[in-house]
């Protein structure tokens, strides 16, 4: 747990920002700070390339930050790719678990958890599949799945086999942990990207320069959706379930109930095509609506080449909208959600895409980071094509993040240049993980780059403005409450939210939803629908605060 | 989108005008072109052909520095592809060099440098392009596209209504600027400039889907609907405006229409991706050679154009020579080659080039049939005829072949029976105006007079306006009877 005492470092760091930054230009309201090299962590990414330039080396790969050891900090687990034909490494790279250890140090735990996978990871989720009140991880390779079960002793136990949640040697993507039919366990969902094996390869080039294949050089590939049991193990239920009936190239994916009528649906970026949105009817049999919902395609109805997904409300009308980025000369696209379960493109009315365009984009989400009662947009940036400056100068292999801010009146503003030194950096994104990672109430960041070090941004933006955290506990829905929404009163306020298992690009994060407040003292109501439809309602709570709630505690 | 040529050739249908026969390449169509066109970006495995903005994703971006190249680790179409990069800058460089003082060299360089992936000197040279000469729209054209690719959108309409306020509103100058301004959130600027691009006297299909798209944008859910449908009027397999008749069905509760709406979205979709995949499988494209060389020849033709604006027409005929060589399917180069000789008398030389063209190429039916032309040209009938049956021979599909045929056969007054029945072939292949009108005057030399009145009818029909046409057929009309 992080003692750092609230209100006064802050203050005075933020001082000292405005101080170094230039008089021209006085700071963003939002500060993230590059903290990397104070935190220890060591792990660096590799995508196992050798120069051949296989497809995989491009997606790889997301992050989780969870509490892995229920000490009441959040944790980062770092994928990593594995050594591909041609390529030579020593010793093998492997999947890193770092314990925060507070005070921004964290400890790598790898070996002593036993989570270490050396297969080649590309998507990762996290969630208490066996309701025994930790959390377990789902990692979706390129190859064989992992599911490490936690022993709740800080240790993992490879579950795979006898869960049955291999899922072959495909190539994986993103992954969420869903309660598809209420029963109150976890059900997985895991996404497939293309129908790629070493025979298949293909390169090319680029005015004579080696580049990546694009997704459709190799054919899209149904996804995987497996039953829990109940009994530590999985069914496959692809087929019955109707998810085996279209093909995709998964990338990233969110859980959500996009339409509101207290079921989870399944919305997956698919990478060059149409999205797909798959509708539940509440028992775990999905209908593909994608273009139904306005969610498949663009306002052009270009099927984009979709990188990450997230949602959150970003005008605070009670409704989830989503967000979604791209390959260059594509904007990230916002959907703003309409009701009745359709959706609508509006990216360029709000400014959701600015400085997107000429970025392959990643991880992103929609995240209060001044905690001023609306949700900004961080991006992570990065191109895939290694050899991209050599032939392209309108863009570049690393880039700057951008961060968006939402300017209340339903726009936002780039204000990227102005918010820290943490965006200063160019790097090659992938994954990107927004978690409170100090306890001090705002959202901090935690960004994988492909071939280098992670980024670790700091939240310094000024103090002043009040939260709330939530966190769930169910009892006769899934432990941590997946799938339950909250919905947040305070004044004039009203904010929800969702606890989502996997999302944004192919990572893990945000368990506990947080909600910015504003200048508001008090929350007048928190309610909390737990998937099957039962509600808690807790009244006037105090802001600034980890709130606990547990399942048929408080009834309305 | 792209339609098949009968000669074997297919184009963009959002290029150029026509490139056939007879086609006069327009001023500075050449810069166009560069800027234009260009080999394929990898950008297009991921995108597919649609709206302005995807089919400026598919933009070339070549090559910087072939390092590869001189490590002697490419495969031979990469180390091809690299050094012709390398000869398109050079050749645009030195004609910067040599015509400094001209704004046409630098627009040259410009084009040259944004399309081997330079845009920061693209920028420069474009730059010094309108110091020369500050009315040149197309410049600004150039330079927006950069701006836009950069996803500068304040810059990318500054340029754009620069360009427009420099030279006449243009659908391509006009669509960008509505692009841009709808992409910045600015929906009713956007649709004034897109509402000037369908007024003007050829509205493009593109200007109606892109006015429908800033309609969508502000809620103008039925006036959205009306552009669809005439986008679609003009460009019937036009798959993004059938996205945006749906949409605005959806929003207008016009559900069956939505539906067939989307269904026909679903199908033309479905094609596009077919076929960016089959063009993904294709060797040709992943090593990017051919278009690489359709872009470089373009530089070249454009560096030819400058020459001879500078009477330096021996070195506007060497690379126009070699323009047609790189880019086999190119009839505007051979025209120009062609051209030059004409006008420089030089048929016998004009001979040699199309003669080595023709050993170069001895598939491409292009070269035999400008190679007929020159032949013909110098009375060489029977070189002539030789060649234009090759034309047939290798497109047989194609009406060219049987009309230069018909025509040199009327010309020398040889056979001619046998040209009336090539110039029924070309009408049954093309039924155009100049080919019925050719009919009709063979009708007419082989006694037909009910034939010719026939075929000279139907010119007219399809060319009202040509007064050739209309005065043989009044002539027709007013014979006495045989």
């Amino acid at each position: 747990m992080n003692s750092r005492p609230l209100g006064t470092a802050p203050v005075l760091l933020w001082c000292f920002v405005a101080f170094t930054l230039t008089a021209a230009q006085p700071p963003a309201r939002i500060q993230l700070r590059d903290i990397t090299r104070e935190t220890g962590i060591t792990f660096v990414h590799t995508d196992g390339s050798s120069g051949r330039h296989y497809i995989v080396e491009t997606v790889c790969c997301g992050l989780a930050t969870f509490d892995y050891d229920g000490d009441g900090d959040i944790d980062i687990y770092f994928l990593n790719g594995a050594p591909l034909p041609g390529a030579r490494m020593s010793p093998a790279p492997k999947n890193a678990l770092y314990r925060n250890d507070g005070n921004w140090k964290f400890t790598d735990v790898t070996d002593q958890a036993g989570v270490g996978d050396t297969g080649y990871a590309l998507g990762v989720c996290v969630g208490d599949y066996d309701n025994d009140g930790d959390q377990d991880i789902y990692l979706n390779n390129f190859g064989p799945n992992v599911l490490y079960r936690n022993n709740g002793d800080g240790t993992f136990t490879d579950v795979t086999q006898a869960a049955g949640v291999a899922n072959g040697d495909q190539v994986g993507a993103g992954a969420c942990f869903l309660d598809m039919d209420n029963d109150g366990d976890l059900d997985l969902y895991v996404g497939n990207y293309v129908a790629f094996t070493f025979a298949k390869h293909q390169t090319r080039f680029v005015s004579g320069h080696p580049a990546y294949v694009g997704p459709m050089a190799y054919g899209p590939v149904p996804d995987t959706l497996y039953r829990n049991n109940g009994d530590g193990t999985f069914t496959d239920v692809s087929r019955e379930s109707g998810v085996a009936a279209h093909a995709g190239t998964a990338m990233g994916m969110i859980c959500a109930d996009y339409d509101g009528d207290g079921d989870t649906d399944i919305i997956v970026g698919n990478d060059a095509m149409a999205n797909f949105v798959w509708q539940n009817d509440g028992t775990g049999r999905f209908v593909e609506v994608g273009m139904l919902t306005g969610l498949a395609y663009d306002a052009n109805g270009i099927g984009m080449g979709t990188m990450g997904v997230e949602c959150g409300d970003f005008d605070n009308d009670g409704r989830l909208d989503f967000y979604m980025t791209s390959y260059q000369k594509q904007w990230a696209i916002l959907y703003r959600n309409l009701g009745r379960g359709l959706f609508e493109d509006a990216t360029h009315v709000t400014g959701a895409g600015a400085g997107t365009y000429n970025h392959v984009t990643w991880g992103a989400a929609l995240v209060d980071f001044d905690q001023d009662g609306d949700r900004d947009l961080f991006i992570a940036c990065g191109h895939l094509q290694d050899t991209v400056d050599l032939w392209d100068d309108t863009t570049s292999y690393e880039a700057s993040d951008l961060l968006l801010e939402n300017t209340g009146n339903g726009k936002f503003q780039d204000i990227s240049a102005l918010a820290g030194d943490g965006l200063a950096l160019k790097r090659s994104s992938r994954g990107a993980a927004f978690d409170d990672l100090d306890n001090d109430g705002d959202i901090d960041v935690v960004i994988l780059n492909s071939r280098r070090g992670p980024t670790v941004l700091r939240n310094d933006s000024p103090p002043g403005n009040h939260w709330l955290k939530v966190r769930l506990r169910g009892t006769r829905s899934n432990r941590d409450g997946v799938g339950a929404r909250i919905t947040v009163i305070a004044g004039d306020l009203t904010l929800v939210d969702e606890v989502h298992s996997g999302r944004g690009y192919q990572s893990h994060y945000g368990m506990v939803p947080h909600f910015g407040l504003g200048h508001r003292t008090r929350v007048d109501l928190v309610e909390v629908r737990w998937p099957g439809g039962r509600n808690d309602v807790l009244r006037n709570i105090m802001p600034d605060r980890l709130l606990e709630v547990t399942e048929g505690t408080s009834r309305p | 989108m792209r339609t098949a040529h009968k000669c074997g050739r297919v184009r963009a249908t959002r290029s150029l005008p026509c490139c056939c026969v007879g086609c006069a390449a327009v001023a500075l169509g050449w810069f166009i072109l560069v800027a234009e066109e260009g080999p394929e970006s990898e950008e297009s495995h991921r995108t597919r052909s649609g709206s302005v903005a995807q089919l400026e994703a598919a933009a070339v971006r070549p090559v910087r520095e072939p390092a590869a190249v001189s490590e002697g680790v490419l495969p031979r179409p990469q180390a091809e592809a690299a050094a012709l990069k390398q000869e398109a800058l050079a050749v645009a460089q030195q004609v910067a060099e040599a015509y400094p003082d001209d704004a046409f060299a630098y627009a040259l360089l410009g084009s040259a440098a944004y399309n081997t992936g330079h845009s920061e000197q693209a920028t420069k040279y474009l730059k010094r392009c309108l110091e020369l000469n500050p009315n040149l729209a197309e410049a600004y054209a150039v330079l927006a596209r950069i701006a836009y690719d950069k996803g500068n959108l304040e810059e990318t309409v500054r340029l754009c209504k620069e360009g427009l306020r420099r030279g006449p509103p243009t659908a391509d100058g006009l669509n960008r600027l509505g692009r841009a301004l709808m992409d910045l959130g600015r929906t009713d600027e956007a649709i004034a400039a897109l509402d000037q691009a369908v007024r003007l006297p050829r509205p493009e299909s593109e200007s109606h889907y892109l006015l429908g798209q800033a309609l969508i944008q502000s809620g103008r859910y039925a006036q959205a609907r009306e552009s669809f449908l005439r986008a679609i009027e003009l460009l019937p397999e036009h798959t993004q405006a059938f996205f945006g008749l749906y949409t605005a069905c959806v929003r207008l509760g016009r559900t069956e229409e939505a539906a067939e709406a989307r269904e026909r979205f679903q199908k033309l979709e479905a094609i596009d991706r077919r076929s960016l995949t089959d063009r993904n499988v294709q060797q040709d494209t992943l090593t990017g050679l051919p278009l690489v060389r359709q872009t470089v020849a373009r530089t070249l033709f454009g560096a030819a154009e400058v020459h001879s604006m500078h009477k330096e027409s021996e070195k506007a005929a060497t690379l126009l020579h070699r323009a047609a060589s790189l880019d086999p399917d190119n009839l505007r180069y051979r025209s120009a080659l062609e051209a030059h000789y004409v006008k420089q008398k030089a048929l016998p030389a004009g001979v040699t080039v199309f003669e080595q063209l023709t050993a170069e190429q001895p598939s491409n039916s292009l070269n035999y049939l400008f190679l007929g032309r020159l032949q013909s040209r110098l009375q060489q009938f029977d070189a002539a005829e030789r060649a234009y049956r090759k034309v047939q021979e290798l497109a047989p599909e194609w009406a060219e072949g049987y009309r230069a045929l018909a025509e040199l056969l009327l010309r020398s007054d040889r056979r001619l029976a046998e040209a009336m029945a090539l110039a029924k072939k070309a009408v049954d292949l093309e039924p155009t105006g100049s080919h019925y009108y050719l009919l009709a005057v063979l009708c007419l030399r082989n006694n037909d007079r009910s034939g010719a009145l026939a075929a000279a009818k139907q010119a007219v029909a399809r060319n009202p306006n040509e007064p050739q046409y209309r005065g043989f057929l009044e002539r027709l009309e007013t014979l006495p009877p045989p």
